[in-house]
């Protein structure tokens, strides 16, 4: 009886420690783990963009660990991180995804977004809601 | 003669998937390379005649009926920044009134649904989950309008190949070759399978048989992807469905907020700073 307990309650405490390393070593990198590359062609229209919408589902915020494993590797997820990071508050620099606490605005019957004084406009684009960095509408 | 023929038809096939494979490796896209231009053109003819009609008979029938309802069914490959390829689905559902009334519904993983009205004047986008339209104005048949708001904005018009590409006969227009496959069944129904290649880009299309050449599937194989994304759609057709003219008017509800559709930038973007309004 008690061989068998400790056993799996040895067992748990496995399984409990590798969830908690793997929940912290993977959070930071969650975000960006799922950025795709969008260059699969849904149609045969040869005047389609290409590249416009690396940044998808990437935060700006993120924090750019890798520790490696299968979804990590390879250089251009951090590139492609830094980029965002960098252009983030240019005027025309596009993101897949507002800051918090933004508040909208309407002119010209056009909505915008104000987040901590910096505007965007949504646009649709590429078959998705991105937004662009504007100066005050 | 039958052996001469068969040779032939054999030596079409490999040629077909030797300009595949040249494409493929290729690192940048651009000009096919010249090995793969004249590989083709020692066997005639590139696109076999019989895959070239069969497509031709289906844009002309698409575009010969007064009105239908499509449910699709999609499949879509992404490939990570990291590498990994995943797979997306997705459902469209779509009502067309001939020639100029379109309602379509995109329901895509990882995207808000979408759903577009074209009523002969007005294109609208309206997504619901963000409470976000957008509008053109549009004229002409819906094969029209889908083909100029792809060129002059930054969208891909979902079923765009079959509701604009193959009822305007374009779907061939970027074609290097073709064969007819064989045939296959789609859903139960008997199709003839076909395949082509262009620049960038293997096809296929699954056309029914008998007097109603519908698409019933398609896949597109990205090429300049070394792990080859597809992208999937089956597609079941209703021919004689209910139609009320006021579904394809968009009206934004109380608290919509209208937002623009991104142009479609020149093929240098960049440097020149662009309008802000």
């Amino acid at each position: 009886m008690k061989p068998v307990t400790s056993s799996r309650t040895r067992h748990v405490t496995v399984f409990v420690l590798t969830v908690a390393l793997l929940t912290v070593a993977f959070a930071p990198v969650h975000a960006q783990r799922r950025a795709v590359r969008a260059t699969t062609h849904t149609s045969l229209n040869q005047n389609r963009n290409t590249n416009v919408n690396v940044n998808r589902n990437t935060n700006v915020n993120v924090n750019v660990n890798n520790h490696g494993g299968y979804y990590n590797h390879g250089p251009s997820v951090a590139g492609v991180v830094a980029a965002s990071v960098a252009t983030a508050i240019v005027v025309g620099a596009i993101v897949n995804s507002l800051p918090p606490n933004c508040t909208t605005l309407v002119v010209n019957g056009l909505a915008y977004q104000n987040c901590g004084g910096t505007y965007y406009q949504p646009q649709y684009q590429g078959n998705s809601v991105s937004y662009v960095v504007v100066v005050h509408p | 003669m039958q052996k001469v023929s068969a040779a032939i038809g054999v030596f079409g096939i490999v040629t077909v998937l030797g300009v595949t494979e040249g494409s493929a490796q290729a690192p940048k896209k651009s000009a096919p390379p010249a090995g793969a231009q004249s590989k083709t053109a020692l066997t005639a003819p590139a696109i076999e005649p019989a895959a070239a009609a069969a497509v031709n008979r289906m844009g002309s029938y698409i575009k010969s009926l007064s009105g239908f309802a499509i449910h699709a069914e999609i499949a879509t490959d992404e490939v990570l920044v990291a590498g990994p390829k995943v797979q997306y689905g997705g459902a469209i559902d779509a009502t067309y009134g001939a020639p100029d009334r379109l309602w379509m519904r995109v329901a895509h993983d990882e995207r808000d649904d979408q759903q577009f009205f074209y009523d002969g004047a007005t294109l609208s986008l309206w997504i619901e989950a963000k409470k976000q339209w957008a509008s053109v104005a549009m004229a002409g048949t819906v094969a029209d309008t889908i083909t100029g708001v792809e060129s002059k904005y930054d969208v891909t018009f979902p079923l765009g190949d079959l509701l604009a590409r193959a009822a305007r006969q374009d779907l061939l227009k970027d074609v290097e070759a073709g064969i007819v496959i064989g045939t296959g069944r789609v859903a139960g129904v008997e199709c003839d399978h076909l395949g082509f290649h262009q620049a960038g880009a293997d096809w296929q299309v699954w056309i029914e048989q008998g007097d109603r050449p519908l698409p019933r599937k398609m896949v597109i194989t990205t090429l300049g992807e070394p792990s080859q994304p597809q992208h999937v759609e089956i597609l079941t057709w209703d021919l004689s469905p209910k139609i009320d003219s006021a579904m394809f008017t968009f009206t934004p509800p109380e608290g919509a907020q209208r937002i623009v559709i991104a142009e479609r930038k020149a093929a240098k973007p960049a440097t020149t700073k662009k309008k802000v309004k």
